[in-house]
């Protein structure tokens, strides 16, 4: 389904093909190099900052900042924390949205549109309160009640977008699934469930990678290494001392690495779900 | 009276009349225990903590000085107004806000144009693109500050080799140039963002309509400006608005790359309402700061929906 009937060879196409190539470039590029400074040596690095080579290269780097930065304990606290948002998020993202999918009741457009606005709050101004929350709730600097605030935030997104994969999947095979005998919890749990997972996954990545890569709640709700997750610790690490290049970059590239992994496992969907999602705007 | 609509099953229809008005009844118990968790959740931790915030707001409250909260109305607000961190942080927001807007947008378009052609391998394309907006602002932040280092950087280096000398104090201790410094970065980071709404627009379009003003002999440009520009007039609205939101909500990038220095030249309004919060703990300034940029935000809006005519097509 080309847009234009015209050539793959045509002149528009060759610009088309570079101006691809190039946006490639640029979204890439970056991370290619901050890879590359981060197995260099030091030395190098100072002395030719824009050199190319290939000699030399290791993981000093890395092992240095495992060494002295607990990094094993946070990524561990980012884990826990971006699975714990997952779990929550999409457990309740899946109910709500299949039932703001599925059934007409007075006051859902309501509790669409409640959903968007509380997107709208500044972040800041729901900290400080929820800070205080927090510890009224003996929640501060743990990782569970680092996780319930990121699903607060999380949930809305991961509503519309289940209700989206749902609002996609055609009504009718639950009401066959009803005329047989099933419950319609069981019509959910056992015909449109399993057929919603690629759907899930991708709700799921995008909300976990959210979790992951948030630092200012982070900063305010966690004080100590117990519940502090690897961003912040990254933050406070190069705040601290002033990190070699080499051992920056490794510490990028030690933060990156889980999302690249998630975002080459879920991407594509995830995009073409995000893209679904536009369109009903 | 709601009615549980397409959920109604060709059976049920031919069901007795009470049965279909319990089955109805049923079906909407049903979706509200679904829904129920999830409004619970929510509005413990945003109803309540907004409420709370704007009661912040309206007191002092600073932790260094003692637990209790002390009404004090408006003052907050009376301070604030005549604040000069604040006028200078509004003003960095504003030129945040607009210049990443019109930045991001522009890009965002063009790489959505770009990427709407269909191929074989476009998917590739579309998640490599993407992947900026998904990476941690940690490292987008610190891997650009590196890139962009006075020395020993290699994107001032390549510059410098066509002509464009970013100067011995770099970007970042530069107070002329620290925020664009920030604002180039969240392009880099942002953009994607509009490329996805946009392309999600245009994939919305019949490939048709190209077909017969090609043979009404309209060109390229001709298409895109009389008829894609006002088909994607809703999707811009919506991303221009979200966007706009969240540039002058987050601080996340500037806290990261520059804490608001050098001096105060890149410090916005969110960053200033959190270190008031979080290394002052003057908690009651803080939310004065946080509610009046809500203001601004709604304010924006509504004068936005006007202006753009929002609603009034329908």
């Amino acid at each position: 389904m080309a847009v234009s009937g015209k050539s793959k060879y045509a002149p528009s196409a060759i610009a088309i093909n570079v101006g691809v190539g190039l946006l490639i470039a640029f979204a890439t590029l970056p991370l290619i190099w901050t890879a590359y400074t981060s197995v260099r040596p030091e030395i190098e690095i100072v002395k030719h900052p824009a050199g190319f080579m290939f000699g030399n290269l290791g993981f000093d780097a890395y092992r240095e900042v495992w060494k002295y930065s607990d990094f094993p304990h946070l990524l561990g606290n980012s884990v826990v924390v971006s699975f714990m948002t997952m779990i929550m998020s999409l457990t309740l993202g899946t109910f709500a949205g299949y039932a703001l999918s599925r059934a007409t009741f007075g006051g859902k457009q309501g509790i669409l549109l409640f959903y968007m606005l509380v997107r709208v709050i500044p972040g800041v101004l729901l900290l400080i309160p929820i800070y205080i929350l927090m510890q009224k709730l003996n929640l501060l600097d743990t990782r569970f009640g680092l996780a319930l605030a990121y699903t607060t935030f999380t949930l809305p997104a991961a509503i519309w977008l289940m209700k989206g994969f749902f609002d996609a999947l055609p009504v009718d095979l639950e009401n066959a699934a009803r005329i047989d005998g099933c419950s319609r919890m069981g019509a959910m749990w056992r015909i449109v469930l399993p057929l919603v997972r690629p759907g899930m996954a991708a709700t799921g990545t995008l909300v976990a990678i959210e979790a992951w890569n948030d630092v200012l709640f982070a900063l305010m709700i966690t004080s100590s290494n117990r519940a502090r997750t690897w961003p912040v610790g990254m933050k406070l690490l190069i705040g601290e001392f002033q990190l070699p290049w080499a051992q920056l970059t490794a510490t990028a590239m030690m933060s990156v690495i889980p999302v690249l992994i998630g975002f080459g496992f879920a991407g594509r969907k995830m995009v073409a779900g995000l893209t679904a999602g536009g369109v009903k705007e | 009276m709601a009615k549980v609509g397409r959920k109604v099953g060709y059976s049920e229809r031919r069901a007795n009349p009470l049965a279909r008005y319990l089955n109805i009844l049923e079906g909407k118990a049903f979706a509200w225990i679904l829904l129920i968790p999830s409004l619970l959740l929510v509005s413990l931790f945003i109803i309540y903590p907004l409420y709370r915030g704007i009661s912040l707001s309206l007191s002092e409250l600073e932790l260094l000085k003692g637990p209790d909260a002390k009404f004090i109305g408006i003052d907050n607000f009376r301070t604030l107004l005549h604040d000069p961190a604040v006028a200078n942080a509004a003003k960095n927001t504003l030129k945040y806000t607009v210049v990443g807007l019109i930045s991001q947008m522009a890009l965002g378009m063009a790489a959505a144009l770009l990427l709407s052609r269909e191929s074989k391998f476009i998917w590739a394309a579309r998640i490599a693109v993407m992947l900026p907006w998904f990476m941690p602002p940690v490292v987008t932040a610190y891997m650009w500050r590196f890139m962009l280092d006075a020395q020993y950087g290699i994107v001032t280096i390549l510059v410098s080799h066509i002509g464009i000398d970013i100067g011995g104090q770099g970007i970042w201790a530069n107070p002329d140039k620290a925020l664009y410094g920030v604002l180039f970065v969240e392009l880099w980071r942002s953009y994607p963002f509009f490329t996805l709404f946009i392309l999600a627009g245009i994939q919305g379009i019949p490939a048709e309509l190209r077909e017969s003003t090609a043979i009404d002999g309209a060109s390229s440009f001709q298409h895109f400006r009389y008829v894609m520009l006002p088909l994607l007039k809703p999707v811009l609205f919506v991303s221009t608005i979200l966007e706009a939101i969240k540039l002058i909500n987050s601080p996340t990038l500037v806290l990261l790359m520059t804490e608001g220095g050098p001096g105060d030249s890149t410090m916005v309004v969110p960053l200033l309402a959190f270190k008031k919060a979080y290394q002052a703990y003057d908690f009651g300034y803080a939310s004065a700061i946080s509610v009046a940029v809500l203001i601004a935000i709604s304010g924006f809006a509504m004068v936005y929906i006007r202006s753009v005519g929002f609603g009034k097509e329908k």
